[in-house]
């Protein structure tokens, strides 16, 4: 996204009557498309290092609108509002807005406040030029799916389907079969009706009759019959595999695909869209290859055999047949039109329907304790005559289509029938020819009925294909460089040099801290809300990296560390623990899975879960359902610390559960963290007085900034920030106790 | 726990070297079988005798009952906290063996299915007909995906809407007409 947009030239000529440069030393120039009247319409900002100017340009005229040295700009803002915003600065300490824009441009005002920031503050403030995520197709300028750069519109789909072709390279025989498996049955459809022309011309109508011959051709009509049969049966057998091989090998690249990936990636989508790439893509891929691409091929190949022996039959009829092709062809792609934004309505109709039955029956406590009974059964039908209309217009297009469709191939034939039956009656062609060309109308005029579905499968089919490829491209996670170093036994000192980091490197969100910890020392990281406690622990992980300063292990910068061995030994109890679906025994051994029986038992034992995992009917061979859904929040955490004591880290990150247990329960978790942390060097995201002032030491955090750092009385005797903080934890806990 | 002596690159670190918590408090106490003694306690009941104390009225519980079966039998007292495991049970003496395994038996009772006489699905649950090796049985399955286990090879674990369990040992081993019902859940 760049801060210099091409400006007309009348918006040139303002800025030359001012004395301001249109070259080099323009640092911004954007346009937004709001004027002046709050219409759309267009305003430049445009920006040196010394001045500020907007420009309204209406009609190949511009106007300067405001002109501010830079000295007098302060704090300058890209206010969001409800679908636009408000560039806004200070001036001479009074704010003034500049212009507005609306929320397609919000990325580039907010990336130009930036810069004028870093401009003012004559670079105390960073500025990154980064690469942005693109919303727009650069092609065609249309807006882009989210959570995906494939223009559907721009769709390169020869491209796309030359790429999948290379895939089929491991099964060149299968497809070489295939192809010829499928020109024989081409050949047999098209024998047949032969067949029977000369069974009724040469055979029956023959003058002398030729008894003979009958049963020959008799014989050969079965014959093709059972040949085509037989090969359309192996065919069967042959390209299924081929296509649900292909499917398998591409699905299979792009797990191990994501699995390469870096967190950053997955930050910027939703896991149920990269689910859908995973699932939906490839099935709509596989519906690609197993059905719609053969059904392509199968009945444009049909079409040219067919109007090959056609003409060659008779050219005349031929020709006559061909008339209602177009009209066949363009009633289909009518009716296909209207269906499918109608099957998208339906399936959004279908999508809301069954959102309100998941909502009423999950939350069907709160219907009945509010006794909304009666409002969740007129939403139940509304929705519900919403699908009712959706199924009935759906119903109604396919009723109409096909008897159109019909009457105009029946149009076709009878036409056929009377012209044909006339040049029979006169002697001018053989009544097996005109069965013959009868019986190949049908086939003829099936591509017609189908093209308009045709396409628009396979449009999707790439789409998705694209959306694949897509991931497939992405630059996985690099692992391991040349100047890596080894660390295969850490001793756990970890530095914060003076390091700055932001998910966007524009807004940071960890901002010059300077920590040292010693080996198994126990941080515990403390600040209200959105302080920066996660973004630390994520660094330590290197999931991220930092954009300035920088974070040492065993002195070491982190982004030099081999990557495997960072992470064999560092391990995180998160706040919701994550389990496996899979037996218990496969959860506790994840991060060791050579791990012994004892010492699974023993993690288990130490995690104090040992007990209440004997307890259940499959012991350790208990599933634990989808994300541990058979248990309960304390056992997921116990069986979390099991995973994470089994793992032996020599660094540990503990972002605490504030998910409340009994209190036998909670001691039992805080024993085995307790022994969890023992001689590793912890940082804890904690919550509770307890771990706090378990802790060698605290890190307050707020605002990304460090505030402060100490133990627990030495923080609480300052009164600082955390002594506030500690006040009113107790109060809330005073409060919660006297309600009991 | 810090390293003593400095260790030559690439060189795996002994989980013993690091940090964890290690105390025998919190490990599994492991009971060595000729140690101990199991008794009849009369009344169903089974007492566990060590060197230096006794256990009255003790349970039996396999820590991997499916896939370690005859392994790691946890033994617990009257209150319910597991006195210890014994890895290996057969090293038991005849009469403690025999005494674990009934006591076994009454934790877990999970009838062989040895034929399956009918098996059909309705509106969702597969209602079965089938002989055991205790007896005939029949009872009905809810969302067999859930409800069917598979630990290993052809071997099956069958929960009933109500929680009894039923095992087949081996599908292939069973009738062909067994094992054309028995798909219905499988």
């Amino acid at each position: 996204m760049p801060l210099i947009e091409e400006f007309p030239e009348s918006v040139a000529a303002a800025l030359q009557e001012r004395g301001m440069p249109t070259d080099g030393e323009l640092e911004i120039a954007l346009e937004s498309d709001i004027g002046r009247d709050d219409r759309f319409g267009a305003q430049w900002l445009l920006a040196t290092h010394e001045r500020l100017v907007v420009v309204a340009s209406d009609n190949g005229q511009a106007d300067v609108v405001h002109d501010y040295p830079m000295s007098d700009i302060k704090s300058p803002l890209a206010d969001g509002m409800v679908g636009s915003g408000v560039f806004r600065v200070l001036v001479g300490g009074k704010p003034l807005d500049l212009l507005r824009y609306s929320n397609a441009k919000g990325k580039s005002f907010a990336k130009a406040a930036r810069k004028i920031q870093h401009i003012v503050t004559e670079g105390e403030e960073a500025y990154h030029e980064e690469e942005e995520e693109e919303t727009t197709c650069p092609k065609c300028k249309r807006a882009l799916p989210p959570d995906t750069k494939v223009c559907p519109q721009c769709l390169n789909r020869a491209k796309t389907l030359m790429r999948l072709a290379k895939y089929g390279a491991p099964y060149w025989k299968m497809l070489l079969a295939s192809i010829l498996l499928m020109l024989m049955t081409h050949a047999g459809d098209i024998a047949q009706p032969l067949l029977m022309r000369e069974l009724i011309d040469n055979v029956l109508k023959h003058d002398p009759p030729q008894p003979e011959r009958f049963p020959m051709v008799i014989g050969l009509l079965a014959g093709v019959a059972v040949l085509t049969s037989i090969v359309g049966f192996i065919m069967s057998l042959i390209y299924p595999r081929l296509a649900a091989g292909l499917t398998r090998d591409v699905r299979q690249e792009l797990y191990q695909a994501f699995q390469r990936l870096g967190i950053s990636f997955f930050d910027k989508k939703q896991v149920g869209a990269l689910m859908t790439r995973i699932t939906q893509d490839t099935h709509a891929l596989n519906g690609l290859l197993a059905d719609a691409l053969p059904e392509t091929i199968w009945v444009f190949g049909n079409f040219f055999f067919i109007s090959v022996v056609l003409f060659a039959l008779d050219w005349r009829l031929a020709l006559i047949a061909l008339v209602p092709g177009p009209m066949i062809l363009y009633t289909a792609r009518w009716f296909f039109k209207r269906l499918t934004p109608n099957f998208r309505r339906m399936w959004a109709r279908w999508s809301r329907f069954g959102a309100v039955v998941n909502d009423s029956l999950s939350g069907i406590r709160v219907v009945k304790a509010f006794a909304q009974e009666k409002r969740e059964i007129e939403r139940y039908r509304d929705r519900n005559e919403a699908v009712y209309h959706s199924n009935i217009t759906i119903d109604r297009y396919f009723m109409m289509m096909w008897p159109t469709i019909g009457l105009l191939m029946a149009a076709g034939t009878y036409l056929v029938w009377f012209l044909g039956g006339w040049k029979v009656l006169e002697g001018r062609l053989t009544l097996g020819t005109l069965m013959a060309i009868v019986a190949y109308l049908g086939q003829f005029y099936g591509p017609f009925r189908w093209v308009g579905r045709l396409c628009d499968w396979i449009s999707r089919s790439l789409t998705a294909c694209e959306r694949i490829f897509e991931v497939l491209d992405t630059k996985p996670e690099v692992y391991d460089s040349d100047d890596t170093v080894n660390l295969p036994a850490m001793k756990g000192e970890v530095t914060f040099d003076n390091l700055t980091f932001g998910y966007d490197p524009n807004k940071p969100v960890l901002k010059k801290i300077n920590l040292k910890v010693e080996p198994g020392e126990m941080i515990g990281l403390v600040g209200p809300s959105g302080a920066g406690k996660s973004t630390t622990v994520s660094l330590i992980c290197r999931f991220y990296a930092a954009q300035e300063g920088a974070l040492l292990v065993d002195g070491v910068d982190i982004r030099k560390i081999s990557l495997h061995d960072l992470r064999r030994q560092i391990g995180i109890v998160l706040q919701e623990p994550f389990l496996f679906s899979g037996s218990v025994s496969e959860n506790i051994s994840y991060g060791k899975p050579d791990a012994t029986t004892e010492e699974i038992m023993d993690a288990a034992k130490a995690a104090n879960a040992h007990e209440f995992i004997v307890r259940f009917p499959d012991g350790y061979d208990t599933n634990v359902g989808e994300r541990g859904g058979r248990l309960s929040g304390g056992e997921r955490q116990r069986i979390s610390i099991a995973r994470a004591i089994l793992h032996n880290p020599k660094i540990l990150i503990l972002d605490e559960a504030t998910a409340s247990v009994d209190t036998e329960t909670e001691k039992k978790i805080q024993d085995a963290l307790a022994r969890l942390v023992q001689g590793r060097t912890t940082f804890a995201i904690a919550h509770r007085l307890s771990t706090l002032r378990n802790a060698n030491r605290l890190l307050v955090l707020e605002n990304g900034e460090q505030k402060e750092l100490g133990t627990h009385d030495e923080l609480l005797q300052s009164d600082g920030l955390y002594g506030r903080l500690v006040k009113m934890q107790s109060e809330i806990n005073q409060i919660k106790a006297v309600d009991g | 726990m810090e390293d003593q002596d400095p260790k030559p690159e690439n060189q795996e670190p002994k989980p013993e070297e690091q940090g964890g918590p290690d105390a025998e408090e919190w490990r599994v106490r492991y009971l060595d079988p000729e140690q101990i003694e199991l008794v009849d306690g009369g009344g169903g009941t089974i007492h566990l005798l060590e060197k230096d104390r006794g256990h009255v009225a003790v349970r039996f519980r396999w820590c991997f009952p499916q896939s370690m079966s005859g392994r790691y039998l946890s033994i617990s007292n009257m209150k319910d906290e597991e006195i210890g495991v014994v890895v290996d049970p057969r090293k038991l003496s005849r009469d403690s063996l025999a005494l674990a395994e009934r006591g076994i038996e009454v934790r877990y009772f999970v009838p062989k299915i040895t034929r399956f006489k009918q098996a059909s699905e309705k509106a969702g649950l597969v209602y079965c007909v089938v002989e055991t090796d205790r007896g005939p049985r029949e009872f009905s399955v809810s969302d067999p995906r859930s409800h069917v286990q598979n630990p290993e090879g052809e071997r099956y674990l069958i929960e009933d809407v109500h929680g009894n369990r039923y095992e087949v040992e081996d599908l292939e081993k069973l009738d062909e007409r067994s094992q054309v019902q028995a798909t219905a859940l499988v």
